[in-house]
């Protein structure tokens, strides 16, 4: 199940197993980098799919991730002595990816056998994690003891320390399970910088509505 | 929806706007206790015309003019869509709130309840 991810941020499907669970492999994708990045991807599988045809993952495999992006999938490895890292099949070595102050998507890297999942969490370069379950959300602020308050249409909202708001919202009309995050006043706040987002450069309208909806909410599986 | 936000509302009537912002799309209000927040079209009018709206470029100037005023009564902003607020201001002013995107347009904070527009599920709008 591909999840839809901010604007910078990779969407992912996983591999996710009851073996070899791991967590902590991080993808790091800057905002510049990522559309680079995605791109050479793209280029990559393009041009290596005819020749490869079937997909041959090597034995270290222990995730396979498809990219929220129009193209063919791109699978995405873990191996042995390299760390993590994104690999095009066929590739000899992992494609560098460079880490930077912007966003890192982190994955919690999984296992051979599968039941589609989305990302276990998202995290910022600076350590700033999301996670994406509701079910370890809502207990890891309940077991930190944060005030709460019910929420209509039905949610529940938490109070950080720093004063901003959570709500975990349940699936109402075409609005789907989520984390909204927003400041004290209720406005929406990037959850990795705690602030409004600005819109780029050159978007406005219902596209920066839509990025800003992105970049402020998180998807959550159960 | 907007009935028992009405409900909610009612003992904190005049509500006094100390604090009015937009940054487009994000408008802001907020006074003793309360907030409201949205990212949803919204149009303030004035004996039945329209005064100024969120897409005047003046808008983050001309907000400033509902700082100081009540928030004196709240009804549904449509009879064909229920679940959006229009609030009646103490100068006799409407601001209208338009939500056109089913995932928070708008919110109302309170101390103990939390507020969140659901216009596409028919359960938040009656």
């Amino acid at each position: 199940m591909a999840t839809s991810g901010a604007p910078g941020l990779v969407s992912a499907t996983h591999a996710s197993g009851a073996t070899a669970r791991r967590l902590g492999a991080i993808l790091a994708v800057s905002l510049s980098a990522t559309l680079a990045l995605l791109l050479t991807l793209a280029g990559i599988v393009v041009g290596l799919a005819p020749a490869f045809g079937t997909q041959t993952q090597p034995p270290t495999t222990v995730a396979s991730y498809s990219y929220d992006w129009p193209g063919p999938l791109v699978n995405v490895w873990e191996t042995d002595g390299t760390g993590s890292g994104i690999s095009a099949p066929g590739l000899e070595r992992p494609l560098a990816v460079e880490a930077s102050p912007a966003l890192i998507v982190g994955f919690g890297v999984a296992a051979e056998t599968a039941t589609a999942v989305g990302p276990d969490f998202i995290a910022s370069s600076d350590g700033v994690i999301v996670g994406t379950s509701r079910s370890r959300m809502v207990q890891g602020f309940e077991d930190a003891g944060l005030p709460s308050v019910p929420t209509r249409a039905p949610g529940t909202q938490y109070t950080l320390p720093d004063g901003s708001l959570v709500r975990v919202m349940e699936p109402s009309g075409q609005a789907p399970l989520r984390a909204s995050f927003t400041d004290s006043y209720g406005n929406p706040v990037n959850p990795f910088t705690g602030k409004q987002p600005q819109p780029p450069p050159g978007v406005g309208g219902a596209a920066w509505r839509q990025m800003m909806r992105d970049l402020t909410h998180v998807e959550l599986g159960p | 929806m907007i009935e028992e936000l009405r409900i909610a509302l009612s003992s904190m009537f005049p509500m006094i706007i100390r604090e009015a912002t937009f940054a487009d799309p994000t408008l802001t209000l907020a006074g003793d206790g309360w907030s409201f927040s949205s990212v949803s079209a919204w149009r303030v009018t004035s004996e039945g015309a329209l005064a100024f709206g969120w897409s005047d470029t003046a808008a983050p100037d001309r907000i400033w003019e509902l700082c100081g005023q009540g928030i004196v009564s709240v009804a549904p902003q449509s009879s064909l869509m229920a679940g959006d607020p229009a609030f009646e201001l103490s100068s006799g002013q409407w601001l209208e709130i338009f939500s056109d995107h089913p995932t928070d347009p708008w919110s109302v904070q309170l101390p103990s309840m939390t507020f969140v527009g659901s216009p596409s599920d028919p359960s938040q709008v009656t």
